[in-house]
């Protein structure tokens, strides 16, 4: 399958909203087959594709939101994915475009800062002042999403994919539609950016392992 | 350039993966799977959609045969549409057009007789310069058209032995509805472009009403002008 055919159903599809609610009569068992085939595909990738959504809402409801939007709308799309072993790309295409449009629309949950921020490095106290304690969870994703809502749509997708999503570079780069060499610039670009933001020590609770830091900033 | 370290090179990046790991750790495929397998069952199974390569091309072969169809296709003209056109008098001059509105008015009442339900009154210009006057005629056949035109010729001096022609035209009128106003004979003046089509359809439920019908741009303002 070309890059274009799975990336343009995808965009299609995050694109026109909530899957088709139209009527279309079919077989019981062929729409439990297809069913079935779609969620054996989805389940391997749908701790990734929550964590993904939690993570750029930064909110867990708005991630769960988010995702079964996403299933909703790639399930009635699914015929359009020719290859079945770029699954995983196509749904996060789609997710993508979803959180893209969501946010355009500002139907995602209003999140209000409790406070101004004026330097990078005070998105730390400002944000602690949502929870108590830095080590939970909750506390942290709304740390993490403050951090990356300073970077570009594009840098913030990039670093996530490559990142913990654990996509390579090609198949970040067949989600996006960009080059290789784009996302890679991009990655490191939102690297850089990060880095600024948040420095050596700012969060005691955090350790980087010397071997974990790549020699790339 | 194609080489990229995953691994996190700052704290905001080790963070974002802890709490982007702590996140996938905690979601639960197989709840996620029941819930999904009862919302999925109550869509419709997904429809195969048209690459929109294939929609374009189906588009412009539809057109084409449609084009190849309807380029050979005769359109019937209205049975009940006439178009009279005969010469006007060598001096008549736009400024009379409601002179001879009225004319055409006070013979229109023999046209309601045979079935008449409207008189367009129109003129243009021919080549040579002579004005010709046009006028469409709903609810009437050829010949009764051809008989009342004959009549009302001999009947006015200045169009006396003018020669006639009587067409069914595709659309009976050479101007368009806002070209004009529609005049009832009965008394009503209608100058509204709504109530010229309200006039035509009251006709159609009672065709012994005559709606004359004239050009706008020559008649509004001049009604005062009307002489019956």
């Amino acid at each position: 399958m070309h890059t274009d055919d799975m990336t343009s159903g995808a965009k299609q599809a995050g694109a026109t909203g909530h899957a088709d609610t139209g009527r279309t009569k079919v077989g019981r068992p062929a729409q439990q087959a297809l069913q079935q085939e779609f969620l054996d595909l989805l389940m391997p990738v749908y701790p990734r594709a929550l964590a993904y959504s939690q993570t750029i809402t930064g909110s867990l409801m708005d991630g769960e939101d988010l995702v079964s939007d996403t299933v909703l709308s790639a399930y009635s799309r699914f015929d359009s994915l020719r290859s079945r072993d770029r699954f995983n790309e196509w749904f996060f295409a789609i997710l993508l475009n979803r959180f893209r449009n969501l946010r355009n629309r500002d139907k995602l949950r209003p999140f209000k800062l409790v406070a101004e921020l004026g330097r990078s490095f005070n998105i730390f106290e400002a944000t602690a002042r949502v929870s108590g304690d830095p080590a939970e969870l909750g506390y942290q994703l709304t740390l993490v999403k403050e951090l990356l809502s300073r970077l570009k749509p594009r840098e913030r997708d990039v670093i996530l994919l490559l990142g913990p999503a654990g996509f390579t570079p090609a198949e970040v780069s067949r989600i996006q539609g960009v080059s290789e060499r784009a996302v890679i610039q991009l990655a490191y670009r939102a690297r850089r950016r990060l880095k600024k933001m948040l420095p050596e020590g700012a969060l005691p609770f955090l350790s980087v392992p010397a071997d974990e830091v790549s020699g790339h900033d | 350039m194609t080489e990229f370290n995953t691994n996190p090179a700052n704290q905001a990046e080790k963070l974002i993966s802890d709490v982007f790991g702590a996140l996938e750790h905690e979601a639960d495929p197989t709840i996620a799977r029941l819930r999904f397998e009862n919302k999925l069952a109550l869509r419709p199974k997904p429809r195969r959609r048209m690459n929109t390569t294939i929609k374009v091309l189906a588009f412009l072969t539809g057109l084409l045969l449609l084009a190849s169809w309807a380029g050979s296709r005769n359109f019937s003209p209205w049975d009940d549409g006439q178009l009279i056109t005969f010469r006007a008098p060598v001096d008549f001059v736009p400024s009379e057009y409601p002179h001879w509105m009225a004319i055409f008015a006070n013979h229109s009442a023999e046209l309601s007789d045979v079935g008449g339900h409207s008189l367009v009154v129109d003129y243009s210009q021919g080549r040579d310069g002579r004005y010709y006057f046009q006028l469409g005629i709903i609810g009437i056949n050829y010949t009764e058209a051809s008989s009342w035109v004959r009549k009302m010729l001999n009947d006015v001096p200045e169009l006396n032995d003018e020669s006639f022609t009587v067409t069914q035209p595709l659309l009976p009128y050479r101007v368009s509805v806002n070209e004009m106003i529609a005049f009832n004979l009965f008394g009503d003046t209608y100058s509204e472009e709504q109530k010229v089509m309200q006039a035509w359809r009251a006709a159609g439920e009672q065709p012994r009403v005559i709606f004359l019908v004239a050009k706008t741009k020559d008649y509004q303002g001049k009604v005062s002008e009307l002489i019956y």
